[in-house]
């Protein structure tokens, strides 16, 4: 450091110095000193004087400074150009601007100068070869005899040149020398005329020693290329070899020489990924891809879906540990390379990893990364299969059951609370708060934030529908309503206010009817009319009431608007109606229009027959008690008529099975006799299903327990064949209950149909 | 079905798919792969369905679907060209002409004024 400092400071006391001498004495001093750039200045401070000997001295030091940049070819060429111009018959000159304009690949000038030379006497030991080679790159179809100045043995190298730019390896193969550069053209006379393995072996000669290195590289990259496709190994040792022997000549590599090492490891990458060898292919990019910062993004991407390749595969193998590593070095390359991808399905990831590691509190950090992550309300489309907000929803959830499991019930809220803090006017990060608050049942603080949210913005819908859900949740109805009836004057196309509002006084209105004030949930249907006027629930719950209050008429334009909705599902709410209150022939008329236009599915057969089919029964004092089994009963009309219907249901439906399926949870627990048949017929259709025997069993339980335990027993053999524990504990559970004397009395739809059977409840 | 095993897979199923579908899927694969004749493939099938046949359930297992990273195609590299290049035989000829010659301190003269 010390000698390169005093270096300088003896050059800047050159130039000081020089700075006081006349021009010609600096112009002499900087071109003995090998300056011609300084030299050219200061001597160009003299041209005016029109002196030859200036003249003479400038046309030099251009010379000389054009000779010393001969690789920077442009500046080169300029320098020797100005040094023709000042002296015209200067033969050296213009061999020196021929060279350079040769190394520019300006071939037909360079022709031109190079004869000029010749004309004013220049004389060089490699003047024929490399003005004839001009010769042969401007025409290389020409016939060589016309450059009659060309020696036989500059014509011997010239020839093969010629003909392999000519295309035409013949005439290198049949003559001239088989040693250095000749075994060199011969070797590439063979790749040219398709002799692949003949040409690999014409260039597999000890060049090093043979050829001069720009050849020596030119033979290293072909010998390389022709190995390249049987035997990679050989190809990568030549052509690694090549790139040395660019560098010791000082020469760039050929831009084939990098394309083909970039292929050859694309290849090879390529074979390790398609047989699925990730250790390998991480391998082979991890020195290219060590500093993620400044590596080749495709090469980045081949590690990432390795990484991804063996997270998955220690996933699967129950490794979670090794699995959580390697996606936690993606998420490194991804945090300095964005571009590469985002990092949320990683976040995702690491939290089920923590979460199989049983490492509660990183996966519910993990999880909170996820929601972070999520699109804000209102944001950017939705394109998940899972709307954001139903997302979000259970993020929360499971940010807050995670850090209850680390017995960090605090951290959830203390998350969204920092949240909160980091951006306190953001009122989304303090819903995300009260909603939080809410999943971690702190009913009162959720309710007491969504009122901090309204106090700064009172028309936060957000903060209403949270406010809404908290007072529907606390049995609030009528405060429920209020709110939601705010958040529709807000934004009136706010469908779910408007659906749920509609929900809130529908449920009202049938416990109001249920209660037996009919005009009172008349009137509330009336006012829920106003927010949901084409509900076809609404409706038919309005028409229903009608009917019970006396007013056919009235009734029957509820449900003509019902049907006018379009929606096939009216018709079987319209025909339950007709068919809850007696009216068989308006429901015979209502499924003829169903079946005209074409609403009448087999779902809707199955469905409207099975409502018959319950509603046949007169209802028992008892009911619910011992159940609705009466034996030795006759059948009434619209028993009669649900059998039909369903069968016809049964007929059309694309799955029997399905629709024997469905009939028994219609029917079931209305009226076990009739699904005791339905549960035969199953069972004869799909003997292997212990599903369908599990059916059997039960309604068989009511009557005969002896063959309802046969039933059941073979129903517990197929489900263990077929691995459905789930199943088996059920199987087991009734037949424990069955052993129950009252079991018979209390039916046996109470597990298919998701009631409970509990003895406390009965006593 | 283990615990990474994707269900919309087993099924042969994208996770746009309807219930319908799934229901659908389902039984088509029972009956091909009935218990008695395949109990393992059997049991990976109910499993997968079994977690998603309840929408409940479905998003569970949605939610808790491990994410595989957006592989790009993989493609292979294009076939090495087995020609020879005018650029290479020039850079080779020219090594022997003067072209590749660096010392010319015989055209060199000394000036001085």
């Amino acid at each position: 450091m010390a000698k390169k400092h005093r270096r300088k400071q003896n050059k800047a006391r050159s130039q000081q110095k020089s700075a006081f001498l006349p021009p010609r004495e600096e112009g002499n001093r900087a071109f003995r000193q090998g300056e011609f750039g300084r030299a050219i200045k200061a001597w160009g401070k003299l041209d005016g004087e029109q002196d030859e000997a200036v003249e003479t001295a400038l046309a030099e030091a251009h010379f000389r400074r054009g000779l010393a940049a001969h690789q920077a070819g442009t500046q080169a060429v300029a320098d020797l150009r100005r040094a023709v111009e000042l002296c015209l018959d200067e033969g050296r000159y213009w061999y020196h601007l021929g060279l350079a304009l040769h190394r520019s690949d300006q071939v037909e000038e360079a022709c031109a100068a190079y004869a000029r030379a010749v004309d004013l006497g220049y004389q060089g030991k490699g003047l024929g070869f490399t003005r004839g080679l001009a010769e042969v790159e401007r025409d290389p179809g020409g016939d060589l005899d016309r450059l009659s100045w060309l020696s036989a043995e500059e014509r011997e190298g010239l020839d093969p040149v010629a003909a392999l730019l000519r295309k035409a390896p013949q005439e290198v193969l049949d003559g001239g020398s088989v040693d250095g550069p000749g075994a060199l053209w011969q070797g590439l006379g063979r790749l040219v005329a398709g002799e692949v393995e003949q040409a690999r072996e014409a260039l597999a000669f000890p060049g090093g020693q043979q050829l001069r290195a720009e050849a020596e590289q030119v033979r290293l990259f072909y010998l390389g290329l022709t190995a390249a496709k049987g035997d990679r190994q050989a190809a990568l040792e030549a052509w690694t070899e090549a790139s040395r022997a660019a560098s010791r000549a000082h020469v760039p590599p050929q831009p084939r020489l990098s394309q083909g090492l970039a292929q050859m490891q694309h290849q090879r990458l390529y074979e390790l990924q398609r047989e699925e060898r990730w250790e390998a292919v991480l391998k082979e990019v991890h020195a290219a891809t060590a500093q993620p910062r400044t590596a080749d993004p495709a090469l980045l991407q081949v590690r990432l879906v390795a990484l991804q390749h063996l997270a998955m595969k220690g996933a699967a193998a129950g490794e979670w540990k090794t699995a959580l590593d390697r996606w936690e070095e993606m998420g490194a390359i991804l945090r300095v390379q964005p571009s590469l991808g985002d990092r949320t399905p990683l976040f995702r990831n690491a939290a089920i990893g923590w979460e199989a590691l049983e490492e509660w509190g990183k996966a519910g950090e993990a999880w909170a990364a996820v929601l972070g992550a999520l699109p804000r309300r209102g944001g950017k489309k939705e394109t998940a299969e899972i709307p954001v907000d139903e997302q979000r929803d259970w993020l929360r959830r499971r940010i807050v059951e995670n850090f209850e499991r680390a017995e960090r019930p605090d951290r959830a809220i203390g998350y969204f609370k920092q949240m909160v803090k980091d951006a306190p006017d953001d009122l989304e990060v303090r819903l995300e708060l009260a909603e939080a608050l809410w999943d971690n049942d702190q009913i009162i603080a959720a309710r007491n934030e969504a009122r901090r949210i309204l106090e700064q913005d009172g028309k936060h819908v957000g903060a209403l529908m949270l406010l809404a859900g908290i007072h529907q949740e606390r049995d609030e109805e009528a405060e429920a309503e209020e709110v939601l009836q705010q958040v529709l004057e807000i934004d009136p196309d706010h469908e779910e206010a408007r659906r749920e509002i509609v929900d809130s006084m529908m449920g009202r209105g049938v416990n109001t009817f249920n209660d037996g004030d009919h005009h009172e949930a008349w009137a509330i249907y009336t006012e829920a009319l106003e927010y949901g006027p084409t509900n076809i629930h609404l409706l038919a719950l309005l028409g229903d009431t009608e009917l019970t209050l006396g007013d056919a008429a009235a009734a029957r334009e509820r449900f003509d608007q019902a049907l006018a909705s379009g929606q096939d599902q009216a018709y079987g709410e319209v025909f339950e109606c007709w068919a809850k209150h007696g009216e068989e022939k308006e429901a015979r008329r209502l499924l003829k229009q169903a079946e005209e236009r074409g609403a009448a599915s087999h779902i809707f057969y199955l469905r409207a027959g099975a409502f018959c089919l319950n509603s046949g029964i007169p209802p028992s004092p008892l009911e619910g008690l011992f159940g609705r089994v009466r034996k030795g009963r006759r059948e009434g009309k619209w028993e009669k008529w649900g059998r039909q219907l369903i069968d016809k249901g049964l007929d059309l439906a694309p799955d029997r099975g399905e629709a024997l399926d469905l009939v028994l949870r219609l029917v079931g627990m209305g009226h076990p006799e009739a699904a005791l048949e339905y549960a035969r017929q199953l069972v004869a259709l799909a003997p292997d299903s212990p599903e369908a025997l599990f059916s059997l069993g039960l309604l068989q339980g009511m009557t005969d327990a002896g063959a309802a335990k046969e039933t059941l027993q073979n129903a517990r053999r197929l489900a263990r064949s077929q691995g459905n524990e789930e199943l088996i504990r059920e199987i087991d559970r009734i037949r424990r209950d069955m052993d129950n004397p009252l079991f018979g009395m209390l039916g046996p739809g109470l597990d298919l149909f998701g009631g409970d059977f509990d003895e406390e409840d009965f006593f | 079905m283990n615990r990474v095993e994707d269900p919309y897979a087993v099924l042969g199923l994208t996770p746009q798919a309807a219930p319908e579908e799934i229901k659908k899927a389902y039984f088509s694969l029972v009956r091909a792969h009935p218990p008695e004749r395949d109990p393992e493939g059997f049991k990976r099938i109910r499993a997968a369905y079994d977690l998603l046949r309840i929408p409940e359930q479905r998003r569970q297992t949605d939610m808790l679907q491990l994410a595989q990273w957006p592989e790009p195609e993989l493609v292979g590299p294009d076939e090495l060209e087995l020609t020879v290049d005018r650029e290479d035989v020039v850079r080779a000829a020219r090594a022997y002409s003067d072209l590749g010659r660096r010392s010319w301190s015989e055209d060199c003269r000394e000036v001085a004024l």
